[in-house]
């Protein structure tokens, strides 16, 4: 067991929904770092330290993902793709976030292998229970090897 | 005797009487000649030479013609009257010795009475007499010189000498011609006597002949004898092997029987030879044979050859053909006859009077008509089937064929002409005349009937009743015609083509559609219009030859100009009556227009898409962030915000509630007229009880009575939309229920016939007429209804889901006196209501 907590990357472009994603993760007690890309490409060169990521040390090995879908250049769902087919990445758990509630986009996420799909309700309060629930992969990530 | 024919016999009396004559007359004249001249007295030598030579040349001349055979019989009668003449002549110039030729003429009455018939014999003396008295008379009146020599002597000319020597003369002239008479007489005898003396010759010699002929008669006689008693044993052996029984029959007893006959009857010939012949007979037969049998004997006549049947010795019965003769045997009367076992031969017969009577009643139980008919056309036979064909009453038999004809002879003539040449007639068609004026088709055969020899007797025809198949064959072409016109007048292409893929046939739509004339394309293959060629066909031919059919399918063309002509076909493979496929038949459109339709609207729904995509992300984050801050601020700033600033911030929180409301409600209209879930039988009750399950505690907390009036149907239809129409009807109904004092919302249905009606009534608020259309039109608000939430797309949204399922939605209200909601549902499943044409997956 490693006893170093473990990281999050949150990919989303939309400074609003990462500062109040932040904010539920805190109000559910989940205080990790929290690594924030902002599109697809960016969370990709993360994953695979390329670019202004090529540095391990800035760019560790998230223990979760949590995707936006709707992102500039290439999109969560493109990202997921290539996270779920690379053998040594999709042990990660990928947890979508959405603003969309439509069930083709929901349907397309599980499809693509995502652990969870949340929809980014209206109400700051729901959104926040809702955010409890990744609370599960935490705790399940936490167990998981590195 | 040698028979001598009349004109013989007439020779030889003429020649006689002409001698008898000369031997008198010459003897006489000369006599007197010779008197006168010793005596001196002056006699007419000339005159009486002149006679004389006349007398002989006449008389040559008499015999031959005579013995030429020329009429001798008239000829000796004119020789006869000129000898009269020329001794009257001769007489004359004697001086009348009157009494000499007297007996003369006696003699020649005589001579002629002999050998002349009677009346020759009168004409002759006539002459004479005649003559003699014109000699007379001549004198008397002078015309000629009286001569009378006697009385150139003296008177007593007895007394001389010279009158005695000239008597004398004439005496012994008159005893020479009887001299001669006689001689002739004699001769005449003598014939007779030699002809008798000829006939006992000839007998004579007969009677040698036929002694020798006896003798020779004898010895043939025992010759044959010989032979006769060494072919007895011959004879015997053929008649007692004879094929034949042979028995003699006398006074009812056998007389003799040959082994045949044994064989026959089972007795033996011994046996045979005290029976009484009737023991033979069969009872059926004994008094018919018995009946011939006496009366044959009685020797009247009766039919020699006839049948009967015979009892043999084992009891056994056979067939016998007698025949029988009476014949003299041992000097009396018996029969005689052959008798032979026709057993075989009946049973021949009637083997050939079944076989007779099966093809007879084969003729004429078949329903063909069939004929046969002599050499001149003349029926001798016409099977039932031909009578009940054209229906004559009375018998064909004796008739000519050409009274059957609707052409009469002019066709009888023609089909004798064929069947003579040809020797028989095969399918030739023919239109007869039925007897009541019909006229009735017919497929004839027919073939020439020989007799054993094989010499023609005839025909026989077969005809078969067609008037029906024509008739068929009528409507058939009508219907045919009537087919065509309307594939000629489809705009559709229609195309037909043989088991290979070759076109057969191409309608005129077809040639207005890809500019191909039919002539062009009749026997081409049909995969060179298709764009991918054989691969199309392959495909097409697939489906064709799994399921016997394609329906919808859709696949280029290249039409004549190059362009390109996207179809929808529907093909079916074409069968004949056994059900073996013979072609394909496809039936297509031009569905180019359709085509850019569809891409219109797939690009259509491309742009919505994206808008719906847009809405729900990009209107949908700001909204998010908008609730987020707005809500962070009011928990983190609690304390440094006053009662207004909160409820303003309350109030950004609850637009952007709506704001989302809002979004997800068009979201919620868009997907209505996109996306279509399958079409089930959905029970509607079963849609009901989930609803009244949902709002029960809604209708609980504003005390409202549901009622469900009756048993729901079923319906074909998308179960979720449905069920969305009713939960917005039912929610509406409760949102505007209002202050009724007893609120009731009823459910019912009523059937339409074709369609079934459904109504959510409620005694709520109602809605003003002027309204009824509006509700159903999105984003339109009834400005009065306040305190009730709500976008206003619900019952737009519900409108087209009740029209994408081929109904209606009203509503029937009143302010103040509550609504109630109809729509309709379609009992028939009409289909999917409205989907992206797809091409059918035919890989």
């Amino acid at each position: 067991m490693n006893s170093e907590p473990v990281k999050m990357l949150l990919v989303e472009d939309n400074d609003d929904h990462v500062e109040l994603t932040k904010r539920a993760l805190r109000e559910n007690g989940i205080l990790n770092d929290i690594y924030v890309v902002k599109d697809g490409q960016e969370a990709l060169d993360f994953l695979y330290h390329r670019g202004k990521y090529s540095d391990k040390t800035k760019a560790p090995r998230p223990g979760l993902i949590l995707l936006d879908v709707k992102l500039p250049k290439i999109d969560g769902f493109e990202v997921l793709e290539k996270i779920k087919s690379d053998p040594d990445l999709k042990l990660i758990p990928v947890i979508m976030l959405t603003t969309s509630s439509r069930d083709e986009e929901i349907a397309k996420g599980y499809a693509g292998g995502a652990n969870s799909y949340v929809t980014k309700p209206v109400d700051f309060n729901e959104f926040v229970n809702k955010i409890k629930s990744i609370r599960l992969y935490w705790v399940l990530v936490n167990k998981l090897p590195k | 005797m040698k028979e001598q024919s009349e004109d013989e016999r007439t020779i030889e009396r003429a020649i006689f009487a002409d001698r008898l004559a000369r031997f008198v007359l010459f003897p006489f004249l000369f006599g007197i000649a010779v008197i006168a001249y010793t005596k001196g007295i002056p006699y007419p030598l000339i005159p009486i030479g002149i006679v004389l030579v006349a007398y002989y040349i006449t008389a040559q001349i008499t015999i031959v013609l005579i013995k030429r055979n020329f009429c001798p019989k008239w000829v000796y009668l004119f020789r006869l009257i000129i000898s009269m003449v020329l001794t009257a002549i001769a007489v004359h110039y004697t001086g009348g010795i009157e009494s000499p030729l007297f007996i003369l003429l006696g003699i020649s009455f005589i001579m002629s009475a002999l050998i002349l018939p009677l009346k020759q014999s009168i004409f002759v003396f006539v002459v004479g007499g005649v003559a003699y008295l014109a000699e007379i008379w001549l004198e008397h009146y002078g015309i000629i010189p009286h001569i009378h020599i006697v009385n150139a002597f003296s008177a007593n000319a007895f007394q001389d000498t010279t009158y005695l020597l000239i008597f004398s003369l004439v005496i012994v002239t008159v005893l020479a011609g009887m001299g001669t008479l006689t001689g002739y007489l004699i001769r005449f005898l003598n014939l007779q006597l030699e002809e008798l003396r000829e006939a006992k010759t000839h007998t004579e010699n007969l009677v040698k002949v036929l002694e020798e002929a006896r003798v020779t008669l004898e010895d043939k006689v025992k010759e044959r004898t010989r032979e006769i008693a060494e072919s007895e044993e011959k004879y015997r052996n053929i008649v007692d092997k004879s094929f034949d029984g042979i028995y003699i029959v006398q006074d009812d007893v056998f007389k003799f029987v040959n082994t045949r006959f044994e064989e026959i009857t089972g007795y033996t010939a011994e046996e045979l030879k005290h029976m009484d012949f009737r023991e033979l007979i069969a009872p059926e037969s004994l008094e018919l044979v018995s009946e011939r049998g006496l009366k044959r004997q009685r020797g009247e006549k009766v039919p020699e050859n006839y049948e009967f049947v015979e009892l043999r010795k084992d009891g056994k019965k056979i067939d016998v053909e007698v025949f029988a003769t009476t014949i003299n045997y041992k000097g009396r009367l018996a029969v005689q006859a052959y008798i032979r076992d026709i057993t075989e031969k009946k049973i021949l017969e009637n083997e050939i009077r079944e076989t007779r009577d099966l093809v007879d009643s084969i003729l004429q139980s078949s329903a063909d008509a069939i004929v046969a008919v002599d050499r001149k056309g003349i029926v001798t036979f016409a099977s039932k089937g031909a009578e009940e064909m054209l229906g004559y009453r009375e018998s064909w038999i004796g008739t000519h064929t050409s009274k059957y004809y609707a052409k009469g002879m002019e066709k009888a003539k023609e089909l004798e002409g064929i069947v003579r040449e040809k020797e028989k007639l095969e399918n030739y068609e023919i239109d007869y005349i039925a007897e009541d004026g019909r006229i009735i088709s017919a497929i004839v055969s027919a073939s020439l009937l020989r007799d054993v020899n094989g010499k023609v007797i005839g025909s026989l025809g077969v005809a078969k009743d067609i008037t029906e198949k024509k008739k068929l064959e009528n409507e058939t072409r009508e219907v045919k015609n009537f087919l065509e016109n309307i594939i000629e007048s489809s705009i559709d292409g229609i195309t037909t083509t043989n088991n290979k893929g070759v076109i057969t046939f191409a309608s005129k739509g077809a040639e207005e559609m890809l500019g191909y004339r039919r002539e062009e394309t009749i026997g081409t293959h049909i995969y060179q219009y298709y764009l991918n060629g054989r691969e199309d066909a392959r495909k097409i031919m697939k489906v064709l030859g799994k399921d016997g059919r394609l329906q919808n399918y859709e696949i280029d063309i290249i039409a004549k100009d190059g362009r390109i002509v996207p179809i929808n076909t529907s093909a079916s493979l074409i069968r004949d009556n056994r059900g073996k496929t013979i072609g394909t038949m496809g039936v297509y459109k031009d569905i180019t227009e359709k085509k850019r339709l569809e891409e219109e609207i797939r690009r259509r729904n491309e742009e919505l898409e994206n808008f719906v995509y847009t809405v729900s992300h990009d209107l949908k984050s700001p909204l998010v962030s908008l609730q987020g801050f707005a809500s962070i601020l009011l928990s983190d700033y609690k304390d440094k915000i006053d009662e207004n600033g909160q409820h303003y911030l309350e109030r950004i929180g609850q637009n952007a509630s709506y704001m989302e409301t809002l979004t997800q409600d068009l979201l919620e209209l868009s997907k209505v007229g996109r996306v279509v879930g399958a079409f089930e039988k959905v029970d509607t009750s079963k849609i009901i009880e989930e609803l009244t399950g949902r709002v029960q505690h809604l209708l609980e907390e504003k005390k409202i009575e549901l009622l469900l009036r009756n048993h729901f149907p079923i319906v074909y239809c998308d179960r979720n939309r449905i069920l969305q129409v009713f939960e917005n009807l039912i929610s509406n109904s409760i949102k505007f229920m209002g202050d009724a004092e007893s609120p009731v919302i009823e459910i019912g249905h009523t059937d339409k016939g074709e369609v079934y009606e459904f109504y959510v009534r409620d005694n709520g608020i109602g809605i003003e007429k002027k309204y009824h259309e509006k509700i159903f039109i999105i984003f339109q608000r009834l400005q009065d209804l306040e305190g009730v939430e709500g976008t206003g797309v619900g019952l737009a949204i519900i409108k087209r889901i009740v029209e994408n399922h081929g109904g209606n939605i009203w509503v029937g209200s009143e302010k103040g006196k509550g609504a109630t909601f109809h729509f309709t549902l379609p009992k028939r499943n009409l289909g999917q209501p409205y989907t992206l044409p797809k091409r059918q997956n035919i890989d």
